[in-house]
Order: structure tokens, then sequence, then C-alpha cells
């Protein structure tokens, strides 16, 4: 899956940032410069895919 | 991994204000002043209050006040709009709302380029802009 962000900005003032395709710290870190950028972080949340845990190819399985 | 964020707009960047409010219908109509300056009243009174993006009144509506944004120390904007302009001119928070939406499609489109990823925009029936950014 390609990596993106989707930002859905409403017309109170407030945005929504969503990334998706990400591995590992690398979402946080991609996405940081349009929290900066933009204003001030009210919330987040984990996606449920952050919990799942990763089966590698040798058969051991993985928490990401 | 990957995650949800919810972010609140702030006004930060003089360039991305000035085209935000152009895209709401002032084009053309905008100052933008390195010192602050003063506002004027209905009247033409000078008001307190300074700024350094204004509009001048003759662009905001029937008997309005100058609006202004003023650079805090912090480097964010504080938005001066009369009592009047809010109530009978239609700017109140839905407007300044509307315009950190614009604000921010802008601020976010810049920082995006700025960084090389490509970015789609689609507006929703809903009045929500959407930002699809990919590289």
């Amino acid at each position: 899956m390609s990596e993106e962000i989707v930002l859905e900005f409403g017309e109170d003032g407030q945005v929504n940032l969503e990334g998706k395709g990400f591995k590992g710290q690398a979402c946080f870190k991609e996405m940081q410069f349009l929290k900066d950028a933009l204003g001030v972080e009210t919330s987040f949340t984990k996606k449920p895919e952050f919990y799942q845990r990763e089966v590698r190819r040798d058969g051991q399985v993985k928490a990401r | 991994m990957s995650h949800y964020s919810e972010v609140s707009i702030e006004l930060t960047d003089a360039g991305c204000l000035v085209a935000a409010l152009e895209l709401l219908g002032f084009k053309g109509k905008v100052e933008v002043h390195r010192e602050v300056q003063p506002l004027y009243g209905y009247q033409g009174d000078a008001r307190p209050q300074q700024a350094h993006v204004i509009i001048r009144r003759q662009h905001v509506g029937r008997a309005a006040n100058d609006l202004g944004f003023e650079r805090q120390a912090d480097g964010k904007y504080r938005i001066w709009v009369s009592e009047y302009d809010q109530a009978h001119n239609g700017y109140n928070n839905a407007w300044v709302g509307r315009l950190k939406q614009a604000y921010g499609v802008e601020k976010a489109k810049a920082e995006a380029k700025k960084r090389g990823y490509r970015v789609s925009e689609q507006k929703q029936d809903d009045g929500r802009i959407r930002l699809v950014l990919r590289r």
C-alpha cells in the first residue's frame, strides 16, 4: 500500500488528518510537519492496525 | 502504523492568510504591513486596535469598521472584528471558521509541496474540503 495523508478541513476551523500505509513510527514523523504548520493538535487515535500482529515468513509472530 | 489526528487551525502565515481572504471575496482588497497600523471605525475614527493585515471598512459592508489581523509575539494572528460587523455583516464565528478552513487548505498545500507530495483537492457536499497527499 502506498503512503498517503488525508486531510479533511471542516468549516469550523478544525482539520482531521489520517495517515495511511506508513510503517513503524514513520506516520507520526511524517505527519508532524503538517500538525506544526496548521495549529494545535487536540486529539489523536491509533488506528486498529496499530495493534494487529504481523506474521513473518519464518512463521514468527511479531507485534507491531 | 497509522493514526488519526485532529488539529485546531491557527493563523500564523501572512501569505496563506491573504490567500484565504482572497478566496473569501477580498481579492485585491487586503493590506499587509510590516508594522501595525491603526484600524478605523465606520465614522473614520481611529480605534485603539491595530493590525498587520487589514481589510478597510469600505470593503467589509454597510456601516462597517475595519477588519484586522494583528500578529502576536508568538507568531499567531489575533482577529479584530467589531461586534457590529459580527452581528450585522456576517463576520461571526462561522465566518472565522470558513476563513480558517481556507487558510488551512492553502497552508497544507504549500507545506506538502515543499516536501515533494502530490496534492489532490476535493470539495465535499457537506462543505468539508479534502486533501490527499501522495508521493
